[in-house]
């Protein structure tokens, strides 16, 4: 699925750490990480992954599309 | 429709550690009002109890604690803005004509199950309230060159302010330095940018202007209530990252109702759970122009969090919207003390929950 990055913004929060960002993809937005810094609002990415981690939160990642 | 004041009010200290069970956190203030506030138990005809507390009955078991036996017992839950959310219901019952008083309680213990979210998945691992303030400040920052420095004077004021309000959870200024050099929790958001978590109680009674005139020479008017429900998600809260829709249309619906402009305003209570809420608040509600909030900062036309905000007083989720009201009612009759804005006519409440994802402003006057 490809979706546009909104914003995006770093987290220094214990076990949170990393690079995320909201994206809307099909008119849904969704917040998740990214393995990379090279992000600029308004380019499209893509979900490289989704599922529920092991604290039983969901999770997604995003790479560029 | 009836008009309805408040009529008295009353915080506790809020604290991080409170020895006192939930249910006797809650009776604090309530007692404070049935000793000072010349009305006795059985003039309540309802009891609003705001907390995010899972536990059962528990606005029923309140007023059995308290010795009252009113008509309407309900606790009311909707996050951070809980507390508004039970004086608005509050102001219905009377204003309706249903009952002729109402005692608004907002208690809230740190540890409160009910504080968290699950729900809302959009948020994906990124679940803190902090990751979506870190979200509206970097739009803001981006699109109107917000900066880091004026969100921290945000800071600085309110944790100002909060150093002349003894039931304050922080008691002490801190610097623009302490505050640029504290903890980076999600860019831009810094440790000292966030409020915190804690325990505390206030309560509010608000009565028929008939029982008013019986109760006190100065009652403080409730003139206008906006609410607005975007969604319970921050996905779906706001389209625009730099701007909270539900405060801007609650904000609309108070100023109409009460007739009142925002160049009226002389005091207000704004929903400062992050900093950047504070200076999106100031566009939101029409005290400075879209992307202007940033330069507001400091501003001396409006007096803005004297009791110290949420970043000053600490956050007990469910109590902080009555303890707004609780604020602006106190400055609105002149009993604010060391805090006291001076010849303050018309005062403002703005409390959010989640994102912004829902929000309720109140106008008061004397």
């Amino acid at each position: 699925m490809i979706g546009t990055l909104l914003e995006f913004t770093s987290s220094h929060i214990k076990d949170k750490q990393g690079i995320f960002g909201i994206v809307e993809m099909s008119g849904i937005k969704i917040v998740g990480s990214f393995d990379s810094m090279q992000l600029k609002e308004g380019m499209k990415v893509k979900m490289s992954e989704c599922g529920v981690g092991p604290d039983g939160t969901a999770f997604y990642r995003f790479v560029k599309a | 429709m009836r008009r309805v004041a408040i009529s008295s009010w009353a915080t506790s200290k809020f604290v991080k550690d409170s020895k006192l069970s939930l249910f006797e956190l809650a009776c604090e203030p309530c007692v404070e009002i049935l000793k000072d506030g010349n009305v006795s138990r059985k003039d309540i005809d309802a009891v609003m109890f705001s907390s995010c507390t899972t536990e059962q009955y528990s606005s029923t078991i309140v007023s059995e604690m308290l010795g009252m036996r009113p008509k309407v017992s309900h606790r009311i839950d909707n996050l951070c803005n809980s507390g508004t959310n039970a004086v608005a219901s509050a102001f219905s019952l009377i204003a309706s004509g249903l009952c002729d008083s109402a005692l608004v309680v907002g208690a809230e213990k740190t540890d409160s199950s009910g504080n968290k979210l699950l729900w809302d998945i959009t948020r994906g691992s990124f679940m803190f309230p902090v990751h979506w303030a870190a979200i509206f400040a970097k739009a803001h920052m981006r699109k109107y060159g917000t900066t880091e420095e004026q969100m921290a004077m945000v800071s600085v004021k309110n944790h100002r302010n909060a150093s002349k309000n003894p039931k304050a959870l922080f008691d002490k200024p801190v610097s623009l330095k302490e505050v640029m050099d504290s903890k980076k929790i999600a860019d831009p958001v810094k440790l000292l940018d966030c409020s915190a978590p804690c325990d505390g109680a206030s309560a509010v009674l608000l009565v028929s202007e008939e029982k008013a005139k019986k109760l006190t020479d100065s009652p403080v008017w409730i003139k206008g209530i906006g609410q607005q429900t975007n969604s319970a998600s921050f996905a779906n809260a706001t389209a625009d990252l730099t701007t909270i829709e539900s405060a801007k249309l609650a904000a609309r619906d108070a100023f109409k109702m009460a007739q009142v402009m925002p160049s009226q305003v002389d005091v207000a209570e704004l929903h400062d759970a992050f900093t950047i809420l504070e200076i999106l608040a100031y566009e939101d509600l029409g005290f400075a122009k879209k992307g202007e909030g940033g330069k507001f900062v400091g501003q001396k036309e409006i007096a803005i969090n004297p009791r110290g905000g949420i970043i000053g007083c600490g956050h007990p989720v469910g109590t902080t919207g009555v303890a707004q009201v609780a604020e602006i009612a106190s400055q609105l009759a002149g009993a604010a003390e060391k805090r006291q804005v001076k010849n303050c006519k018309t005062g403002l409440v703005h409390n959010l929950a989640a994102a912004g994802s829902s929000a309720t402003v109140i106008i008061m006057g004397a």
